[in-house]
């Protein structure tokens, strides 16, 4: 049979329409959980084993988090799916953390048929409602013949521009209706939106003039050079120019942290050196970052030397924060591919002594200390952290939960390979460490991924040790336990008097737990058996649970309080 | 300082949109004093107008924001004096009236 357009007829159920979409837009692993109004979808499912890798999680998060860790370690997009109500709302944190972090996400739920919408039908919730703050785009597909535009508009939509997450909702009646399914892709030029400027030339000039000019510049690199790929761009431009780099949180791994000029994370937790910088420094090149309060401290005390010039995708982050001298709107990697080449060398003797100052005075005041062998046998948690990064030489994809774990995860790890750290930036959401590292390691199987998490951030997620279980998951997991909600004991110690309210955690039996989920295990609780846990660890053939019982009333330093400029850094609990 | 500031904004015809559009006044705790939505000349696009009291800075940033909407093709805002305002009233009149 002919169809309108000329082409052969192909008719298919509103399910299999998804499902070939999905394909065509090249998604070979979701992340979901079934439920009653998707059963129609999960029917079909059936037909598509070994052309669609569906990793059952044991919550709707989980596969939220898995979709948003595999899109982080791979640069695709992320899929999970859920059924309607509980199912569709347990999306939300995980869609909420992919809008704040600029993950591409496709989250697809199911919803009541068409008539019984807006009836408080069982299980109806009205998710795209609830998601509207906090997605990119979403729409409700209400009829088989929408499926295939909207959901390739989905993917288009979450992967260009500044990444983002997309909701779509799909009435019942719609994956069980008949449709003729005919595939077109849906490309950006057809969205009638302009995601960045094209003709710099001006602008670019000015960066060029403002760079060659500067005595003591430094580059801060944010998440969007990993995003816009954009990694030797910027390493060029340092080089070229001589010019310090530092990270922002979410922007670690986008360089070496081998390399010469790269001189360690800025913010709240971020190095000394870098904190220094920003204050010192007369040009800042922030590239694909936001002034995250957790970067910029006060920002009426922020960069008061310094000029900006601010590179990003979205047009929105210009100002919002901080006032910046040259916004300039595009993508990363061909802006920096622009003024690379431009950039002349200066030795900047001055500026790289006090930088290596201040390295040293971070390594003396705080490293060495918390490297230090203690009598008693206790372990820091950097020193575990940084025995994963030696003996993984750095080429592990490290994932953290949020927390004190994730603020030493990231001050003593090593990366040598882009898109080799996971983390949750913007929301901050403790459960996601698991869940992430599942879809890294399901996204890059080749590479070791290792969880770096706490014991209350473990416990938020636990549950996906199940999905572990059940897809044979290779992840390694070193579970910091110090029996207390670390970083926010951190904040009561420090600023509530030490009144210790309900951050104390009675755990239960962690390897008991790995037993029952068949994850080969081990306790580590004196410093001597450190390096040898970590090399079983990272030596075993499947996933493994290292639990290394650390101090228990460690804090992460330095740190800059909450409302203090980038100078007001505490070091130890005297200050 | 603040003071009035009206949106414009053109945006497709669609469900959600003006959820999306108010959602970023929502955000950041501000009320919308007045709004509408039109048929613009252009099918399948509607025009919102939302006026809201706020300063120059937020709602810069508003514009900004609603600039990233997929559905919304362009914004700008104004200043209560920068608009002109078309109000068309209809009147009946009786014939005879018009006869005199």
């Amino acid at each position: 049979m002919i169809n309108c357009k000329g082409a052969m007829k192909n008719i298919v159920k509103g399910s299999e329409a998804l499902l070939q979409t999905l394909i065509e837009e090249g998604v070979s692993t979701i992340f979901g959980y079934p439920g009653g109004t998707m059963i129609p979808l999960y029917d079909e499912l059936y037909n598509f084993k070994g052309k669609i890798n569906h990793i059952l999680v044991r919550h709707e998060q989980g596969a939220v988090h898995a979709a948003e860790g595999y899109a982080r370690a791979t640069g695709k997009v992320g899929v999970a799916i859920a059924t309607s109500g509980p199912g569709a709302t347990n999306l939300v944190t995980g869609i909420v953390d992919a809008f704040m972090d600029s993950t591409p996400l496709v989250c697809i739920t199911a919803q009541v048929n068409l008539d019984k919408l807006g009836t408080d039908f069982f299980q109806e919730a009205d998710i795209v409602g609830i998601t509207i703050p906090a997605t990119k785009w979403s729409y409700q597909i209400t009829k088989a013949s929408e499926i295939t535009g909207i959901v390739s508009k989905a993917f288009c939509i979450a992967s260009s521009g500044r990444p983002g997450p997309v909701l779509i909702s799909i009435t019942k009646n719609a994956l069980v209706e008949d449709v003729d399914y005919q595939y077109v892709r849906y490309t950006s030029s057809r969205l009638n939106k302009q995601f960045f400027k094209t003709k710099l030339e001006v602008e670019i000039s000015e960066a060029v003039r403002m760079i060659n000019n500067a005595e003591r510049p430094m580059i801060i690199a944010g998440q969007g050079v990993i995003l816009s790929g954009a990694e030797r761009e910027l390493l060029k431009l340092a080089e070229r120019g001589n010019i310090p780099v530092v990270s922002t949180l979410m922007g670690l791994s986008a360089v070496s942290s081998n390399h010469p000029l790269f001189m360690g994370m800025v913010g709240m937790h971020g190095n000394v050196a870098p904190n220094k910088m920003t204050q010192q420094s007369d040009l800042i090149v922030a590239v694909g970052m936001r002034f995250s309060d957790r970067v910029t401290g006060n920002t009426e005390k922020y960069a008061p030397n310094a000029k900006i010039i601010h590179i990003d995708i979205d047009k929105a982050e210009f100002n919002k924060n901080v006032k910046v001298d040259l916004p300039l709107w595009g993508d990363a990697r061909g802006i920096l591919g622009k003024i690379a080449p431009e950039v002349k060398f200066n030795e900047r003797k001055e500026w790289f002594s006090f930088i290596s100052e201040y390295l040293e005075k971070e390594r003396k005041m705080i490293i060495n200390k918390l490297m230090k062998h203690d009598p008693n046998g206790m372990i820091s948690m950097a020193q575990a952290v940084d025995c994963v990064a030696r003996l993984s030489g750095g080429e592990a994809i490290i994932v953290t939960d949020v927390g004190q774990n994730q603020m030493f995860g990231a001050r003593y790890s090593k990366f040598n390979g882009k898109r080799s750290f996971i983390t949750s930036g913007g929301l901050g959401t403790m459960g996601y460490g698991l869940p992430a590292s599942i879809g890294a390691k399901m996204g890059v199987p080749d590479k070791e991924v290792v969880l770096i998490t706490g014991d209350g951030g473990f416990q938020m997620s636990i549950q996906e040790l199940g999905t572990i279980l059940q897809s044979q998951i290779k992840i390694k997991i070193l579970l910091l336990n110090n029996s207390y909600l670390g970083m926010v004991r951190q904040w009561q110690q420090l600023f509530y008097d030490k009144r210790y309210s309900f951050t104390e955690l009675i755990n239960p039996d962690f390897m008991k737990i790995a037993q029952a989920y068949n994850i080969a295990s081990r306790k580590i609780e004196h410093c001597s058996e450190l390096e040898e846990g970590v090399k079983e660890m990272l030596s075993s053939e499947g996933s493994f649970l290292l639990e290394v019982v650390v101090r228990r009333e460690e804090n992460v330093f330095p740190m800059v309080p909450s409302g203090a400029s980038l100078d007001e850094s505490i070091y130890n609990t005297d200050n | 300082m603040k003071r009035e500031y009206i949106v414009v904004a053109n945006v497709n015809n669609q469900i959600s949109v003006l959820n999306r559009i108010t959602s970023a006044y929502l955000k950041r705790h501000i009320n919308i004093e007045s709004l509408n939505v039109s048929r613009s000349y252009i099918k399948g696009v509607s025009t919102v107008m939302i006026s809201a009291i706020t300063t120059a800075e937020i709602i810069e940033r508003i514009v900004n924001q609603l600039g990233n909407i997929i559905d919304v093709h362009s914004v700008d805002y104004f200043q209560r004096e920068d608009v002109i305002f078309k109000e068309p009233a209809h009147y009946k009149i009786l014939k005879h009236n018009i006869n005199q």
